[in-house]
This record gives C-alpha cells, sequence and structure tokens, in this order.
C-alpha cells in the first residue's frame, strides 16, 4: 500500500515536472517568436510620390502615425528634429505619416504641421513625410491611436511598438543602436 | 474680499485645518505638476512628464493645488465646527484637471470608445478621435475651467467659513 502511494506522488512530481518543462517551453517560444512582419500598405509622400511600406525594408525604419491636432504628436516630432543628427548617424530611417483623415477630425497636411510645430525645419535626408493610406491605417492603426509609432528592422519586421517620442526616446535611440550591432 | 481673509485667518488657527492645507499643497502640487504635462507624453505620469512641465502649466498646477488644498482645510475647518461644506464644485474642478491631459493622446479613451463598442456598434470608427481631438485642441480652456471651479469652490467654503463664524451662537 505504502509503496503504492510513493509510486503515485512519483508519478504526479514527474508530471508536474513535465507541466512546468512544457509550460516554460510554451512561455520560451512564445518569446522566441519571430516578430511581426509589418503590413504592406502605402502611402503617400509630402512630394506627391506613393511609396509602399514593403519599400522600406533594408534600412530600420521608424514608422510614426500621428495626429496633428494630438499635442504628444507635436510633442515627438519636436524631440525626433532634436535628435535628428543621432539618428541620422545611427542611419534610422524616420518615417512621420499624417493618420488617415486625420484621425477622425480636419487638420492640416502633414509638410505645413511639421514646419510649424518645428522652427526652421530643414528635412533630414533620412526623413520621409507623408499621408497614410486608409489601407495603411487599416493595417496599422487599427486601434485608433491618435500617437502610434513602430520600430521596424531592415527585415521589415516590426521590433516594438510605442507612442509619445517625446517620452520613449531612449527605446527609439536603444532599438537604433541595436540594429547597428545586427 | 474681507470675508475671505477673515476666514482663512479663522481656518489657519485651527491646527488640523492648517495640517490640511499644508500637506493637501505638499501632496496635490507634486500630482498636477506630473498630471498636466501628460499630454506630452501620451499619459504617461512620473518623472518623465514632470520633465515637461512648461511655465504656464506650472503656474496652472500652482493655481489648482493652492485652491484645492485651502479648499481642503476650509471643508475640515466647517465640519469639525458642524457646518455643511461644499464639495461638488471642488471634485469636478480636481476631477476635470487631472483627466483632462490624460485623456488627450493617451490610448484610454480609444481603448474605453472600443470596449463600449461591443455593445453600442454605433460608437466604433472614429468617434475617439473627435473627442480626443476636442480635448487636445481646447486643452488650455478646459484646464481653465477647472481652475474657475477650484476657485469658485474656495470662494464658496470661504463665505462658509465667514459666515459660519458670525451666525455661531454661544451657550454661555
Amino acid at each position: 500500500m505504502f509503496a503504492w502511494v510513493q509510486a503515485v506522488l512519483k508519478d504526479l512530481r514527474r508530471r508536474r515536472a513535465g507541466l512546468l518543462l512544457a509550460g516554460l517551453v510554451a512561455i520560451q517560444g512564445a518569446f522566441a517568436a519571430p516578430a511581426p512582419e509589418a503590413p504592406d500598405a502605402y502611402f503617400r509622400t509630402a512630394e506627391g510620390m506613393t511609396v509602399s511600406t514593403a519599400e522600406l525594408k533594408g534600412e530600420p525604419t521608424l514608422l510614426f502615425l500621428l495626429s496633428t491636432w494630438c499635442t504628444s504628436c507635436s510633442a515627438g516630432v519636436k524631440a525626433l528634429y532634436r535628435q535628428a543628427d543621432q539618428l541620422e548617424d545611427l542611419r534610422l530611417r524616420v518615417v512621420v505619416l499624417r493618420n488617415y483623415e486625420n484621425g477622425g477630425y480636419p487638420g492640416m497636411d502633414i509638410q505645413p504641421y511639421v514646419e510649424q510645430v518645428v522652427s526652421n525645419f530643414v528635412q533630414p535626408e533620412n526623413w520621409i513625410l507623408g499621408q497614410a493610406s486608409e489601407k495603411l491605417d487599416q493595417a496599422y492603426y487599427a486601434r485608433h491611436y491618435p500617437d502610434i509609432y513602430f520600430l521596424i528592422d531592415a527585415n521589415g519586421r516590426i521590433q516594438d511598438v510605442s507612442s509619445a517620442p517625446a517620452a520613449t526616446m531612449d527605446r527609439i535611440l536603444t532599438f537604433a543602436i541595436d540594429q547597428q550591432g545586427d | 474680499m474681507r470675508s475671505i481673509l477673515e476666514a482663512l485667518k479663522r481656518v489657519w488657527e485651527d491646527a488640523v485645518s492648517r495640517r490640511t492645507a499644508i500637506l493637501g499643497l505638499l501632496i496635490l502640487w507634486p500630482l498636477y505638476a506630473a498630471t498636466l504635462p501628460a499630454a506630452f507624453t501620451g499619459g504617461r505620469i512620473g518623472w518623465v512628464s514632470l520633465k515637461m512641465l512648461t511655465p504656464s502649466l506650472a503656474v496652472l498646477a500652482t493655481g489648482l493645488s493652492v485652491f484645492l488644498a485651502l479648499t481642503l482645510s476650509m471643508m475640515v475647518w466647517l465640519i469639525r465646527q458642524g457646518y455643511k461644506s461644499s464639495k461638488g464644485t471642488a471634485a469636478g474642478g480636481a476631477t476635470i484637471a487631472l483627466l483632462t491631459p490624460i485623456l488627450c493622446c493617451s490610448p484610454l479613451l480609444p481603448l474605453a470608445i472600443g470596449g463600449l463598442a461591443v455593445a453600442f456598434p454605433a460608437l466604433a470608427g472614429a468617434a475617439a478621435g473627435r473627442v480626443q481631438a476636442f480635448i487636445a485642441i481646447h486643452e488650455i480652456e478646459i484646464l481653465s475651467v477647472a481652475l474657475v471651479l477650484t476657485a469658485v469652490a474656495f470662494l464658496q467654503n470661504a463665505r462658509r467659513v465667514a459666515a459660519g463664524t458670525h451666525c455661531r451662537v454661544s451657550n454661555t
């Protein structure tokens, strides 16, 4: 009888250990899963060119979707421009797009908006300003956040999603530095 | 004006009310100084937002916290004396000032409306954007209304404190 109880307990411990291991593998698997691929959608640049997000592959990119009425977006554009030299040195492409229909409220176009927010704005070479298409809006902006950015690696995979660059610049710089090492 | 000064003097003479005012100011000023710039940080509150405090927001935080701390101390004085205090206006001003910077640019409102849209599909779409845009565009006006409400609450309670002392009936 005692041996039977011991055998049951041993079996339970083994099962528990097995379950624990399976859980750990599942967790590791979840964390080790490849980052999601950036959806392919197009946007129109301030110069009037139609560009696909697939064309952004090859260089790490910050894709910033903003609404011109949003206070944290303006602070974000200012903060990005303050770091423009460093971001250019780190070869991070900065794509600033106005949300489709400006996030549900009318507002100015992206170029005059950025020029209004940043005094004496001179567009850095690694910056693209543009207008998101409805498809891009649906693919990247499904939750209707007025201020959201995606950090996309050179392989076109989204490595991080956050908001308010003015408050999360460290995150952007860390990503850019990490991409240099990769 | 004289009644306000009289009320302040009366409240300051009471140790508990005086401590309430000081403690209230010590808690409320950092709270508003960190919350009001949250519009720049997408709703993040803390050191990150405190670093973005502008002079105009600092003045607003000071105004709100001074009025609210004094109103709280007057409420304490009135309650201790057995009088009724005016709470609604102060609570309204305090809440509006706290919510406005958070609601304008954070995911809070889109998430809340998204949740409500499950029950009320008509709310889906860009409704959150319109509300957030309204708050963002009129933020200064909304915060000014909050400041006026706290000032009104302060005046209402000051008048009650002043009237209370005049109307007190002596037992002797």
